[in-house]
């Protein structure tokens, strides 16, 4: 059920509250400070706090309509924050946290130059806020993990549409938005999101090494999600967070999702969340002859192979290998038939056998791109004659034009 | 006035010569198309194993991007999405100026760039010079005839431009503008003192640049009767005329200034309907415009020498 959140600015007469101390950042005398009072269904308001700098007013108004709005969408996913005051600092742009940010802060960075289908400020807000939900113990990987995931459907949920690639240049002062590259598509485009933002990134002191699992676990419970479908996934998020409010481990989160689906899932939390384990599966054959048995047909065959470590099982240890149906299979005919079939994943290699009418024109393992953590997508299909495909010759040449700006500049200046 | 004067002249010059910008948009675009070619086929694969694209979209979507990226290697990791549009002037701008390192793969075609240049210069110095011979077969025989010395005269402004980047942009742009930056809390205050140091870093790199040129225009007119002396004749001519010579390269430089903010504010007004095709016929135009400016460089800089060489 949606959750619709209320605010109200607060009284100017209102004494302020002191704004905290952070590490490595100065003070914040000079801010302007606005306050709001949000109203939520549990009765309890939150109040929010923006400080921002003496010149930001027009930022400060986004961080406040975005914030409300991703308060009440994480509300709504995950259940009310235990927090009752939440203050997001609009900081200099240099200055970021020495140290991890005490509970209920967010600092953020307005730009000097910035366009409107540029949203960094905005995903930086959505991030920020998507780990006041996620208290992460110091170290703990897997809590850092659910606040990226969470926060990247955050981000494109609540800006579907609306933002688009950018890059900053010279020194990172001046933004360019390519409002051809859309970086969040439409939600019935069924393909995969990456969200690699770098505003998921966890502000403060964390270590490289739990960073990359964070990221790796990240991804998984993307994977997660593709496997067993969001409302199932967004369930349990909501009830691992109610059943640890404090944080809990990967094994408790598991348990969460088996109860709620009603099956073992241990299986799905194992090698998908170890960074040192590759996933790749493979088309490594793709063969069609004419058929010996059936005049007039052909005999179509598909081996598939498991070249990475990781096994993407499916089931659980106790199924008898070769029935999971963890991984898809399409082959498509000449004459336009497609076979669609499931391939066990524990197998380290199979065979998949047709007589049809037709030749087979392609086989793809996991077309829906379920499993985005395969290393190698260019084994994942083999085609008999691919098509020319108009896209990639457009792409090349607009390639080739930025080699010829490439090759003015520098040969300009010899 | 005399700078003036040999803008309008060079200029001129260029304009009533359309087939030599032809045949240098041929010599360019024959430059970097094997490149594409190898592009266009590593392109075609891997769109192949990625999902399809969504229909009616004029371009591929981040995420793609974002995964082709994290497998490329050499030169196809140049292959971003900062190549649409007005970020591929502008992100080869930024690369100049903030002496962003490229991969290595890119060597060769800058190789091949500088040679192509090194073999025009011949040719065009001879065609915009007072006098000069029209036709294609002077102009190919001049610029084979001046390919080592100019290809030379390349490296050694390459090396210089290398020094002059691993040590005053490095001081520019490491402690001084750290210091200057951490002077203020406001973002636009800190770019503006980035710009000024650009300022500073571009007269250095256009010092080398306009050496070199006045370099070969020095021996290719044939007032010196060797590098060495063309090198200093050339010093000469810059120390004793730097006026002329800077207000010449500001004129033509800041023209070539306004069509970089004409390009950007028109895609910045014209959204996605200058994607696609429409944005590749754009792209090239602007290579076009762009090629111009470059013959107009070399048309007023050998007018100029010709008017002020004591020589002459």
């Amino acid at each position: 059920m949606a959750v619709a959140l209320v605010s109200t600015p607060l009284a100017a007469r209102q004494p302020a509250p002191p704004l905290p101390v952070l590490a490595g950042m100065g003070d914040f005398t000079t801010y302007v400070v606005h306050r709001e009072s949000i109203a939520r269904p549990s009765g309890v308001p939150l109040e929010l706090v923006i400080a921002s700098k003496p010149d930001g007013a027009a930022h400060a108004a986004a961080v406040s309509t975005m914030a409300s709005t991703a308060l009440a969408k994480l509300d709504d996913w995950l259940g009310p924050t235990a927090l009752d005051r939440v203050v997001i600092i609009d900081a200099p742009w240099r200055m970021n946290p020495g140290a991890p940010l005490p509970p209920g802060v967010v600092v953020v960075h307005s730009r000097w130059h910035t366009l409107s289908r540029d949203k960094a400020l905005e995903r930086a807000v959505i991030a920020g806020l998507t780990r006041l939900y996620w208290p992460s113990v110091g170290g703990d990987w897997f809590g850092d993990s659910l606040a990226r995931f969470t926060a990247g459907r955050a981000i494109d949920t609540l800006l579907e549409g609306s933002q688009f690639y950018s890059d900053r240049y010279l020194g990172g002062f001046v933004a360019h938005t390519i409002r051809s590259v859309s970086l969040s598509p439409i939600a019935r485009d069924a393909r995969p999101r990456l969200r690699r933002y770098a505003e998921l990134d966890s502000p403060g002191v964390t270590p490289a090494a739990t960073i990359a699992q964070a990221a790796r676990g990240a991804e998984a419970l993307t994977v997660v999600e593709r496997y067993l479908g969001w409302p199932a996934v967004q369930q349990a998020l909501r009830a691992f967070r109610s059943r640890h409010p404090g944080g809990g481990t990967i094994q408790d989160f598991a348990a969460v999702a088996s109860e709620q689906a009603g099956r073992d899932l241990a299986w799905l939390f194992m090698d998908l969340f170890n960074p040192s384990v590759a996933f790749d599966y493979a088309v490594s054959a793709l063969e069609s002859n004419a058929s010996t048995s059936t005049p007039g047909r052909y005999d179509v065959r598909v081996v598939l192979g498991r070249p990475g470590a990781g096994v993407f099982a499916g089931a659980s240890g106790d199924t008898q290998v070769g029935t999971a149906r963890s991984l898809e299979v399409e082959t498509r005919f000449a004459d336009g038939t497609v076979a669609r079939d499931w391939w066990d994943g524990r197998q380290a290699s199979g065979t998949l056998e047709y007589v049809s009418a037709s030749p087979a024109v392609s086989a793809t393992i996991d077309p829906g791109l379920v499993l985005i953590l395969d290393e190698q997508r260019g084994n994942n299909r083999i085609a008999v004659d691919p098509s020319w495909n108009r896209l990639a010759a457009r792409l090349a040449l607009g390639w080739a034009i930025w080699l010829q700006n490439a090759m003015l500049a520098y040969s300009g200046i010899v | 006035m005399i700078a003036l004067r040999a803008f309008f002249e060079g200029l001129g010059a260029v304009l009533r010569a359309p087939l030599v910008l032809a045949a240098v948009l041929l010599l360019t675009l024959l430059a970097a198309l094997p490149f594409g070619v190898v592009m266009s086929s590593r392109l075609q694969a891997a769109l192949a194993d990625q999902p399809p694209v969504t229909p009616g979209s004029e371009e591929i979507d981040a995420d793609w991007w974002l995964e082709f990226r994290r497998h490329a290697e050499g030169l196809e990791a140049t292959f971003t999405p900062t190549i649409i549009g007005f970020a591929a002037p502008l992100d080869n701008l930024s690369a100049v100026l903030d002496g962003t390192p490229r991969p290595w793969a890119l060597a060769l075609p800058m190789a091949i760039a500088i040679v192509v240049w090194a073999f025009l210069w011949g040719g065009l110095i001879q065609r915009f010079c007072t006098g000069g011979r029209r036709g294609s077969r002077p102009f190919v025989a001049e610029g084979f005839a001046w390919l080592p010395s100019f290809a030379a005269v390349s490296v050694a402004a390459a090396i210089a431009q290398l020094v002059l980047y691993l040590t005053v942009h490095a001081l520019l742009f490491g402690p001084i503008f750290s210091a200057l930056a951490a002077l203020t809390e406001r973002e636009r205050d800190a770019f503006l003192i980035r710009l000024a140091l650009y300022l500073v870093f571009g007269a250095g790199l256009a010092a080398i640049s306009l050496m070199a040129d006045y370099t070969r225009i020095d021996l290719a007119t044939g007032a010196s009767p060797s590098l060495g002396r063309a090198v200093k004749a050339a010093g000469a001519f810059l120390a004793r005329h730097w006026a002329a010579v800077a207000a010449l390269f500001i004129m033509t430089a800041g023209l070539l200034g306004m069509l970089m903010v004409v390009y950007g504010v028109g895609e910045a007004y014209g959204g996605s309907r200058v994607a696609g095709w429409r944005g590749i016929a754009i792209g090239q135009a602007f290579i076009v415009l762009r090629l111009a400016f470059r013959l107009t460089f070399v048309a007023t800089e050998t007018r100029l020498y010709e008017q002020l060489s004591p020589r002459r």
